[in-house]
């Protein structure tokens, strides 16, 4: 069984049909890029995989737990499902170290010790080992993202959720954030990106999803995808964006 | 008729200042106690419960406190419970000092990013852990000026327990007036007394934002 | 039980308080609202002693119960001869109590006025007088109008304790109804009803003349 299966999901916000039949089965390990213009559903669908909101029609499945909006569904699921968002949302009045070790100890009921130790080693994995005792503020928007990229990894999640999280950074400082997602990806966490940078999603992803209109319009391998598009409005995309 | 010299109105004055401190504590405490019962039930997603918050606010709000008092003191002595002066005074300023807390603290909690709520949320946090760990702590910061600030209002609220006659600072004044038959006098010190108390929590509560707003 | 039926027949007396109530209101929110006006703009723009003068007296007023100045006014200034009816001295406490708090409030709004629009003022020709009144003082009250608008409502709320002065407004109507008929409980609760409303016709009044006043946000 897939470990994350999405079957037939419609979701509505009021009149607006945003996702519109969406069927995606991703198995253990597989890196996964969505991509599509500006509109077509992708935060939203990555959004329904964890419960942040709730879908009309169809179902899905992450880890063999089913997904729903409600508390007690949401809290199991933030045990196989962590989130990267594209501005951060570290916690200010908390340090990094804190923020971190914030989830591990009151939801996973880890000792304060044991999360301390978890916690450095998802710091030193980030690259900034030394930043334990800062607080958010002190931090770039390279260092603050890969802080929350190691406050999701200390939950040890089976799939990260990854929506545009360069999109807020300046140029000079994607790069430093893209290496260790590639490193993620190399020691085989499933995961599952938005993204606009199209080199990264070439050269890192086992597949490309590309959504249009709150649907999957086209998938394949990235070389696929990338060289060989089937559809007019792929094309048209992949012209537009390269 | 007795002789009051400046002395013995102003230690009588003081006497009474301990209760006009006491009921204003135990308002501000019952107030803030109930504001923070009445902000989860509004952050909570029941639409029923916010909406008997919203109402709660504008009742509260929108009558004046002397007809909360006497609300209290005569309604809860019609279904027949025996209600002191103080039960009543007490009772009403809590309620009347949760409503405006609330509303204070509304403004400090929905300036808070909406990605606070879903990180905590993706990261397994309850509501209530959410409230007690991300929210509160943020949300205090910017709410304790504004509080502080508030509690003025609340100081000066205890003056209109004298009317249904609880014995604080005021109604002590308006007893030694009709003793002395020096009401220039006797006010003036009234009102210096609860200057003296109030003053100082206007200052820290101005302080506190100025603070707020450099550090930002 | 509640019997509300034995209040009809004192439908006159919480009337003409509910009157009188409305009366104290307007006045007080109009002269409370100008003086407001004049000692922010002393308080902002005038000399250091000027300044000082009219913030003395703003956290004399803010620090003080509402009936504490009451009894003050009613009681102890006749002693040295300022003799006032009841209804001169609640009105006298209610002016001086929202002047206070506006000049705080619209103080505020003042002080929000970018630097450039006194200086284009300026290079236009206009007086100090022009600027305020033309150009600067709409701008900042807009601003601050909500918080206005409130304190205007918490100033007619508090006029109920007028009636402890024999004031005969809609709270005194409330004692005396109740005293002859010995439905305290319900009295108040349509009392507080009355007030409730005329709260929030307040509020309804005010958005009303803010979107008048204001219109030039509307239209963009
Ligand atoms: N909370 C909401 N309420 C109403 N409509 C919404 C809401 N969130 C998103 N939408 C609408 O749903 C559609 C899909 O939005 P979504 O955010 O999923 O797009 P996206 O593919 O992530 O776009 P982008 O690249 O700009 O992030 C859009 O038309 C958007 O306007
Ligand atoms: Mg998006």
């Amino acid at each position: 069984m897939p470990l994350v299966k999405i079957n037939d999901v419609h979701k509505y916000y009021g009149d607006l049909h945003v996702l519109k039949g969406v069927n995606l089965s991703i198995k253990q390990g597989e890196v996964i890029c969505i991509i599509g213009r500006s509109g077509s559903g992708k935060s939203t669908l990555l959004r329904c995989m964890n419960g942040l909101e709730d879908y009309q029609k169809g179902g899905i499945t992450v880890d063999y737990k089913e997904v729903t909006t409600e508390d007690i569904q949401v809290k199991a699921l933030a045990k196989s499902v962590g989130m990267i968002f594209q501005n951060f949302n570290l916690f200010p009045h908390l340090t990094v170290g804190q923020n971190i070790m914030l989830a591990p100890t009151i939801v996973l009921k880890q000792s304060t010790e044991e999360a301390r130790v978890v916690a450095k080693k998802m710091l030193t994995k980030v690259g900034l080992a030394d930043k334990f005792d800062s607080y958010p503020e002190q931090l770039s928007g390279g260092q603050q993202q890969r802080v929350a990229i190691a406050r999701a990894l200390a939950m040890s999640p089976k799939v990260l959720l990854c929506d545009e999280i360069t999109s807020a950074l300046d140029p000079e400082l994607v790069g430093e954030v893209l290496k260790v997602v590639e490193q993620l990806a190399e020691e085989g966490i499933t995961l599952i990106l938005v993204t606009h940078e199209m080199n990264f999603a070439r050269d890192v992803s086992d597949r490309v999803v590309f959504m249009n209109q709150g649907k999957i319009w086209e998938e394949g391998p990235p070389k696929d995808i990338f060289e060989k598009p089937q559809t007019e409005e792929l094309k048209l995309f992949v012209n537009s964006v390269l | 008729m007795i002789e009051f010299s400046n002395i013995d109105i102003i230690r009588n004055l003081l006497i009474a200042t301990q209760w006009t401190i006491l009921l204003s504590l135990a308002a501000f405490a019952g107030g803030i106690t109930v504001a923070l019962l009445l902000t989860a039930a509004r952050l909570n997603k029941t639409p029923l419960l916010s909406i008997f918050v919203r109402i709660y606010v504008e009742v509260f709000q929108g009558t004046p406190l002397l007809m909360q008092m006497f609300l209290c003191f005569f309604g809860l002595s019609m279904i027949s419970i025996e209600i002191s002066a103080w039960n009543a005074a007490a009772l009403s300023l809590t309620l009347f000092t949760s409503a405006f807390l609330v509303e204070i603290w509304r403004g400090c909690i929905d300036t808070l990013p909406k990605g606070q709520w879903e990180a905590s949320r993706c990261l397994g946090l309850s509501f209530l852990q959410t409230l007690r760990y991300i929210i509160l702590p943020q949300a205090i910061k910017t709410a304790l000026a504004p509080s502080i600030g508030f509690s003025v209002q609340v100081v000066k609220g205890t003056a209109l327990a004298s009317v249904i006659g609880f014995v604080e600072l005021t109604k002590a004044g308006s007893m030694l007036n009709n003793a002395t038959f020096e009401p220039f006098k006797v006010f003036t010190f009234v009102a210096i007394i609860y200057f003296i108390l109030c003053y100082p929590l206007s200052w820290t509560s101005k302080f506190l934002e100025k603070k707020f707003n450099a550090s930002r | 039980m509640l019997n509300f039926s034995d209040l009809l027949p004192y439908t006159d007396q919480f009337l003409k308080g509910l009157l009188t109530t409305v009366e104290l209101t307007l006045y007080s929110t109009l002269l409370g609202l100008i003086l407001g006006a004049v000692l922010a703009t002393a308080r902002q723009y005038g000399s250091s002693l000027v300044a000082g003068v009219v913030s003395v007296y703003v956290e004399l007023i803010r620090n003080t119960p509402f009936i504490v100045q009451l009894f003050f006014i009613f009681f102890g200034l006749p002693s040295i001869g300022v003799m006032l009816s009841p209804w001169q001295a609640g009105m006298i406490a209610m002016v001086i109590n929202l002047a206070a708090y506006s000049t705080e409030i619209i103080r505020a709004g003042l002080g929000t006025t970018p630097k450039g629009q006194w200086e284009a003022a300026k290079v236009l020709g206009l007086s100090f007088k022009q600027t305020l009144l033309r150009v600067v003082m709409v701008p900042a009250v807009e601003k601050i109008y909500p918080a206005l608008t409130s304190q205007c409502i918490i100033v007619m709320l508090g006029s109920a304790v007028l009636s402890q002065i024999s004031v005969p407004d809609l709270t005194y109507a409330a004692n005396l109804v109740q005293s002859r008929n010995f439905r305290s409980f319900e009295s108040y609760l349509i009392t507080a009803g009355l007030y409730l409303l005329l709260a929030i016709l307040m509020r309804k009044a005010f958005n009303m003349i803010g979107r008048r006043v204001f219109s030039y946000r509307v239209i963009k």
